[in-house]
């Protein structure tokens, strides 16, 4: 079940209204078994995976708490407990890749390989599950967080439905206490989450999905054009997977918030970040705080500790490197997403390296700081762009293809209508919706609360904005699209 | 007790708002339809399906499938048959329109489906603007189970039988309504043919010439080869669903008692030739599958799609993938030469 779709529509009143009409200590039945049923509806098979997921980290926990546990043997359980996590989703998102590799080098050598590949569907939102059941785990190991001991609301930690696909990955101690907690109706509440969702349609339905005509046309067929059509589509691409991702995350949130549940911000407008780290501390939030907390930190101790110290190249460049690199590999096992991984390693590096000597551009003008500001997050920008190309091109071939031939014969008199079937309307279309957007972003970038602004005017007014956006959306969205970039990770 | 009544003050403006809501949907849906219809064709079935219904107890023979079924002229056939083509209707909506048939239709003996080059590899709810046509399906063929994994249009294509809520969603995002009201094109066919209209051997014709067929060729035959890719892409084992749904039709109208025909109505050779040059497999892939049903269920399939009398005879083709009239009767009566030889 995706969020686009009409059973979402059906399924999620019913859901709110029934939670909210059960007494709190049926609820977590509730939401778990809607859960299960949200995951199952897309393939009921895969549902035992989840089941697997559950079960390593629930008794990983449980065992890891037990009074008289020695600390060796704590140490143990967690590395089965992650090896287990990771042996899963390696079986599932890069065993496949791996004895595809395997075989080429064992094809060289001359020795017969006959470990046979499964070209298996991979589970939705494996990924996302899977760092959520080791964070858990490596927080009860460190003592962070206390094991769950209620098998069903660990069970629904992991499965809760508004994040299980697509994030935002939750911590322990942030989603377990509130599992615990009763929440009572709250209207402004549920108002809220509801505009939040609604939000998030706008920036699915309308942007996203309507941009995609255009990526889909220049990035399926990248050697029919040169220049200003791959130049807009990688744009087009910039803002498709920012409304596409942040959408999800704002059904996500709102709906969670309509049940009273508080789920963590995976994005902060990371297009007007000043720097790639920023741009890393506003991107996929929840991602980069996971890699940074059990990737990041460890590396870096490890690594102060050892021979190279704190001050070498190596200790400085090393963690960075290394977490952009995993962060690339999490999205895939293709050759594109692990250079998209390195490229922002490249740039975190050169970033930390730079603030670490002092530099400063030297400007022949004395310019305002708001235009130093504005040129450095323009910059950002397009060095974001440019690592979209490898993110979004389905073959290394092609993204080199796209990177040689950007500003290539810029032919500019391309036909628009040829990348966006409705030509100049749906352009416009696109153009304006994106608009509103910015103007929002630019409002909360200024600290005022666009749902303030909303709650504090007369009622008239309050619902024909609200009668405005559902009409927006359903009369300029593109349904039937598809499913949202990050499920499939 | 707050929780309560915190909830009911939800509630009623919730309710408030969904019935509103779908008042206004209902009137710009209405406004819609009625300034810019997105599609002729739910006129031209509705006027099928009207004349079904009156004579339901003489018609013997209807053809199923997309609009290249029209290939089929039953006064030639000397048959009391109907075409009952929908636009882009792919094998999952035939099989749903064949079981409803079977039960409305007491002295159908024949059902004639039109296997085309991408039969196989089509599925409409995959993504727009099919999308729109499966819901536009629903809506107007009286089906009452979704195909299987399609509730959420067969949900829309109910609810749009009834009412215009759903005409609010438009696949054009409401371009032809504001072309319509801003250049005033409202009283205007809004499907005008842009072919021509001539007197040749095989009578009175209205057909593309020689340069529209070829313009027309290339553009649809890429078209239909790159729709039915994303539709394969977007659905895993396409094919083999599409062959297994083929199949059930097949034998639910058999063991009706049911004469089943395939055919493949003739292409103007252009459009046979843009189409090869990316779809040559899903040609064979067609070929190869309707060779297993051939085998298993003994059905018959003629295969007319290249036959050299036709294929480049501009005056016989309305446009590169459609037979004109003079060509539905030039066919036809290949068709019947072909079925009688069979027969004997």
């Amino acid at each position: 079940m995706k969020f686009n779709s009409i059973q979402f529509l059906i399924f999620f009143p019913l859901v709110a209204t029934a939670y909210f009409s059960l007494p709190h200590r049926w609820r977590w039945f509730l939401l778990l078994g809607a859960s299960y049923l949200f995951y199952a509806s897309w393939n009921p098979k895969y549902i035992v995976v989840l089941f697997t997921m559950t079960a390593i980290g629930y008794i990983s926990g449980r065992l890891l708490e037990r009074e008289n546990a020695r600390p060796a043997t704590r140490q143990l359980i967690l590395t089965l407990s992650l090896l287990a996590s990771l042996g899963v989703l390696f079986f599932f998102k890069y065993f496949d890749l791996s004895n595809r590799v395997l075989h080429v080098v064992f094809d060289q050598l001359g020795i017969s390989h006959l470990i046979p590949g499964f070209n298996i569907l991979l589970p939705l939102g494996i990924s996302y599950f899977t760092f959520q059941t080791m964070s858990y785990t490596i927080d009860v190991y460190r003592g962070v967080v206390k094991a769950e001991r209620h098998a069903g609301i660990y069970a629904l930690f992991i499965a809760f439905f508004p994040q299980v696909t697509a994030g935002p990955i939750a911590r322990a101690n942030q989603l377990l206490p509130q599992f615990h907690t009763a929440h009572n109706p709250d209207y402004e509440q549920v108002v809220s989450g509801l505009q939040r969702m609604a939000w998030g349609f706008f920036k699915k339905l309308v942007i996203a999905d309507r941009l995609a005509f255009v990526v889909n046309t220049a990035y399926g067929d990248p050697t029919a054009y040169t220049g200003f059509p791959l130049i807009l589509a990688t744009y087009a691409f910039a803002f498709q997977v920012y409304c596409d991702f942040s959408a999800y995350a704002d059904i996500a949130i709102g709906a969670a918030r309509v049940m009273g549940l508080k789920l963590q911000e995976n994005f902060d407008q990371p297009y007007y970040a000043q720097s790639i780290p920023e741009f890393w501390r506003r991107w996929h939030i929840t991602l980069y705080n996971w890699l940074r907390d059990y990737i990041f930190y460890p590396l870096s101790r490890l690594l102060r500790r050892s021979k190279l110290g704190s001050s070498g190249i190596l200790a400085v460049g090393l963690p960075p490197m290394l977490t952009m690199l995993a962060s690339g590999l999490w999205h895939g096992t293709d050759w594109t997403f692990l250079i998209w991984g390195a490229l922002h390693g490249i740039f975190m590096v050169f970033s930390v390296l730079w603030n670490r000597r002092n530099f400063s551009l030297r400007l022949p003008l004395p310019l305002p700081t708001q235009v130093v500001n504005a040129i450095k997050t323009l910059a950002t920008f397009h060095l974001v762009c440019f690592t979209w190309v490898f993110f979004r091109a389905s073959t290394l071939s092609d993204a080199i293809y796209i990177v040689q031939h950007l500003f290539v014969n810029p032919n500019l008199s391309v036909s628009l209508s040829a990348l966006m079937p409705g030509g100049w309307y749906e352009w416009i279309i696109v153009l304006l919706a994106i608009l509103v957007m910015e103007i929002v972003h630019w409002k909360q970038k200024e600290g005022s609360s666009l749902r303030e602004v909303i709650r504090r005017q007369p009622a008239w007014l309050r619902w024909s904005i609200y009668y405005a956006l559902v009409l927006v959306i359903f009369m300029f969205g593109k349904f039937g699209a598809g499913e949202f970039i990050y499920a499939r990770f | 007790m707050r929780g309560f009544s915190v909830m009911r003050r939800f509630f009623n403006k919730a309710i408030l708002f969904v019935i509103s809501l779908s008042l206004i949907f209902n009137v710009l849906g209405t406004l819609a339809d009625r300034t810019a219809p997105l599609d002729d064709w739910r006129a031209e079935y509705q006027r099928r399906a009207i004349g079904l219904e009156t004579g339901r107890d003489q018609v013997e023979a209807v053809t199923l499938g997309n609009s290249h079924s029209d290939a089929i002229d039953y006064s030639v056939l000397g048959m009391e048959g109907q075409s009952l083509a929908f636009a882009a209707a792919d094998l999952f909506e035939v099989e749903k329109f064949a079981g409803v048939l079977v039960e409305q239709l007491p002295n159908l003996t024949r059902v004639f489906i039109t296997i085309s080059y991408y039969s196989f590899s089509r599925d409409n709810a995959t993504f727009e603007p099919f999308r729109t046509r499966r819901i536009g399906f629903y809506s107007m063929v009286p089906v009452w189970s979704p195909v299987v994994g399609d509730t959420s249009n067969f949900f829309l294509g109910r609810l749009d039988s009834f009412t215009h809520i759903w005409s609010v969603v438009r696949s054009d995002s409401w371009h032809g309504v504001w072309t319509a009201l801003t250049e005033h094109k409202s009283s205007e066919n809004p499907f005008p043919y842009d072919g021509v209209h001539t007197t040749s051997v095989w009578g009175e014709c209205s057909h593309y010439t020689a340069e529209q067929l070829e313009v027309h060729a290339r553009e649809i035959a890429g078209r239909n080869v790159s729709s039915s890719s994303q539709m394969a892409a977007m659905h895993r084992g396409l094919t083999q669903d599409a062959l297994d749904t083929l199949a059930r039709t097949i034998e639910r109208l058999q063991s009706n008692g049911i004469r089943v025909v395939l055919f493949t109505p003739t292409y103007y050779e252009k459009y046979t030739e843009y189409f090869v040059e990316d779809g040559s497999a899903m040609i064979d892939d067609m070929k190869d599958k309707v060779n297993r049903l051939q085998q298993t269920y003994h059905v018959e399939y003629y295969d007319f799609s290249n036959d050299p009398d036709i294929k480049n005879q501009s005056e016989l083709f309305y446009n590169s993938d459609h037979l004109s009239e003079c060509g539905q009767q030039v066919f036809s009566a290949k068709l019947l030469e072909a079925m009688n030889g069979n027969s004997e």
